[in-house]
């Protein structure tokens, strides 16, 4: 029939569209990290793909300097990937667990029913506004630049999201299937691990990737809360400038193609749940 | 195998009343249903018998043990629920073995015994399969498999069969009658359909609001019912109850029934009216098939007349809807001569006739 078919060209032509739209940033963070020095400017004209391919820009944030460079940098990134991936993986441990155990207090036995809104709260105001406050506690605590001060904020940050998820996840799974753990012999905690987290494991895998990705993107609190030692990919990557070359693209495009192999990694590694996890509340049991 | 003792147990959710003061002997190895409409209080009763839920008031025995200091998971109770909770996480034998690994039974042991509850439920070639694949009547079985594998001192059921398709619900009635002879387990079964309580159970505990409205054998319970709601409740097609005041004029009784119609009362449904001078409002009840056409067969039987709205073919039989005015009554054409819309006498035999106080709905004058 001619109506649909031009009904399917128009929807392949916004499927496209969008398509595009998102994919576009990504090609030219791939294309720009493959592309000597005097591509990334104007000066010699911009092109679509590098016309001289080269991994200048990845030796030069490993190592701090590479051949052809007259700048140099004091830090590479070594130290702030490792800030990164064990402040994310902190602060995603934190919010997940407290985040799971707290939702399924609330689901299952009812306990504290104005917790949900109070968490909730946590993330009704821009977390800029308590900021100033909560960085003058991490100083006075001795949090500021440490491992553990900023993978704490992130949990408590992240943890309203993992909360509400996770309450969502648990108020799938019917309570006969706990009850009839129970009245196999299961104690509460038994049913717990064995039987209803083994269930909501699509949505755990899923609500860890989504935190993960919060944490891992996070520039604000990371930039206020570390100073030298615990600086993060996103931090460092705004360092990435030189008075003589000005923005450093390339190597700034070439971080972005590092920062994006761990969620995406992590995301392949799930996959399988993700897809039921993101759909669960819209299965039959 | 155990007896259980429900003792005045009453259960209280805020100020909502969902058991009210219950009382119910159960001896061992008895099969018992509770029967009652949705929203009546059965299932929280047998949740409290689990130790799902505790008792606000009262006390239940297992045995002559009180029970409400032991947890749920020492109580050793077989519970099959309505949506079979199946653990869909696990494969079809990881069910079945689940309540054996929890009880720390020997490897061997647990692997010949789940291989005897698959033979005898008839699921063994699903045995390695996800249980999430299975289909629903199969599920219905791996969940009574399940519960009874653990060999429970009682075996609860809550409505078990009510997602089923008709067909395979006849079939596992009859199947769980025979297998509670085979556990020969004491079991407790919750259901909202009085045929499946009526054709299962030894005995049926009868709840509306959460009250207890009568406890006792099938056929007792049928053929003499305590109050209006058991009599109205249980039977197929139900039982004709017609609402209406008593009148007494010169000697003679009437009900002068809110749909317009009387019936002039006697004999022995007559006496049970008049045994209770408070009453003013009654409700008289009568089982279709009691109603009869044609000669008169006793001098205190009832006489109506009636039109026939509808003749409606239930089995080899037919059933009429009669109309008296506004109230209609249902009996089996027991001639096969009643046309529709025929003005047709019929009779209403006293002593098959039953009286209940409308107000109180409690039975009059029965034994």
């Amino acid at each position: 029939m001619k109506t649909s078919a031009s009904a399917m060209a128009l929807k392949y032509f916004f499927v496209l569209l969008a398509s595009a739209v998102v994919l576009y940033p990504l090609l030219w963070m791939v294309t720009m990290a493959f592309k000597p020095y005097p591509e990334w400017t104007t000066v010699s004209g911009l092109t679509w793909f590098p016309q001289n391919p080269t991994w200048q820009n990845f030796e030069f944030i490993f190592y701090g300097h590479a051949e052809g460079l007259v700048v140099s940098l004091d830090r590479t990134i070594s130290g702030p990937l490792i800030a990164s991936l064990v402040t994310s993986i902190c602060g995603t441990l934190i919010a997940v667990v407290c985040g799971t155990l707290s939702s399924y207090a609330v689901v299952r036995f009812g306990l504290a029913q104005s917790l949900p809104l109070s968490v909730l709260q946590l993330r009704l105001f821009p977390p800029l506004a308590v900021m100033i406050p909560v960085m003058v506690m991490w100083a006075f605590i001795g949090a500021v630049d440490t491992w553990w001060g900023l993978s704490l904020i992130y949990g408590i940050v992240t943890l309203p999201f993992a909360f509400w998820l996770m309450k969502t996840f648990f108020e799938e799974v019917p309570v006969e299937i706990e009850d009839a753990a129970r009245v196999a012999g299961c104690s509460y905690w038994r049913v717990f691990y064995r039987i209803t987290l083994p269930i909501v494991k699509p949505g755990l895998a899923t609500c860890a990737l989504f935190v993960f990705i919060l944490n891992w993107s996070d520039y604000l609190l990371a930039l206020l809360l570390t100073q030298k030692e615990w600086v993060t990919l996103p931090v460092y990557m705004a360092t990435l400038t030189s008075a003589m070359g000005g923005q450093m693209y390339g190597m700034k495009a070439a971080l972005g193609v590092i920062a994006a192999i761990p969620p995406v990694v992590f995301g392949l590694m799930i996959q399988k749940h993700l897809v039921r996890g993101l759909t669960f509340g819209a299965l039959k049991q | 195998m155990s007896s259980i003792q429900i003792q005045n147990v009453t259960k209280r959710f805020g100020d909502f009343t969902a058991v009210d003061n219950i009382s119910i002997d159960i001896e061992e190895g008895e099969f018992v249903a509770l029967l009652g409409p949705s929203g009546c209080g059965k299932t929280t009763t047998m949740n409290m018998i689990a130790g799902l839920e505790d008792a606000t008031e009262g006390a239940i025995l297992f045995d002559n043990q009180d029970l409400g200091h032991v947890r749920m998971q020492d109580r050793n109770i077989g519970f099959v629920f309505q949506n079979y909770a199946i653990f869909t996480h696990l494969s079809v034998y990881k069910n079945l073995s689940y309540g054996l690994e929890v009880k720390k039974v020997g490897k061997s042991e647990i692997e010949r015994r789940v291989k005897a509850m698959a033979d005898r439920m008839s699921i063994s070639h699903r045995l390695d399969q996800p249980a999430s694949s299975l289909s629903v009547n199969e599920m219905q079985k791996l969940a009574i498999g399940r519960s009874a594998i653990v060999e429970p001192r009682i075996f609860l059921l809550d409505e078990p069969l009510s997602n089923l398709d008709a067909g395979f619900r006849a079939y596992m009635r009859a199947e769980l009658k025979v297998l509670q002879h085979e556990f020969g387990q004491t079991m407790i079964y919750v259901t909202h359909d009085q045929i499946e309580a009526m054709s299962l159970a030894d005995k049926i505990a009868i709840i509306d609001q959460g009250k207890l409205m009568q406890y006792g054998a099938p056929l007792d319970i049928y053929n003499d019912p305590q109050n209006r709601f058991v009599a109205n409740f249980v039977g197929s097609p139900r039982m004709n109850l017609v609402d209406g005041e008593l009148r007494e004029e010169q000697g003679a009784l009437r009900l002068m029934l809110h749909g317009g119609a009387e019936i002039r009362l006697d004999g022995q449904v007559k006496t049970a009216f008049t045994s209770d001078a408070k009453v003013h409002s009654g409700s008289f009840g009568i089982r279709p098939q009691d109603i009869y056409f044609g000669e008169k067969r006793a001098d205190n039987d009832i006489r109506m007349q009636g039109k026939v709205e509808v003749l409606e073919r239930v089995g080899p039989k037919r059933l009429a809807y009669l109309q008296v005015q506004e109230t209609m009554f249902l009996a089996f054409d027991d001639q096969a001569q009643l046309r529709v819309g025929d003005d047709v006498p019929f009779y209403l035999p006293s002593g098959a006739s039953m009286a209940f106080d409308l107000e109180s709905g409690r039975r009059l004058g029965g034994q």
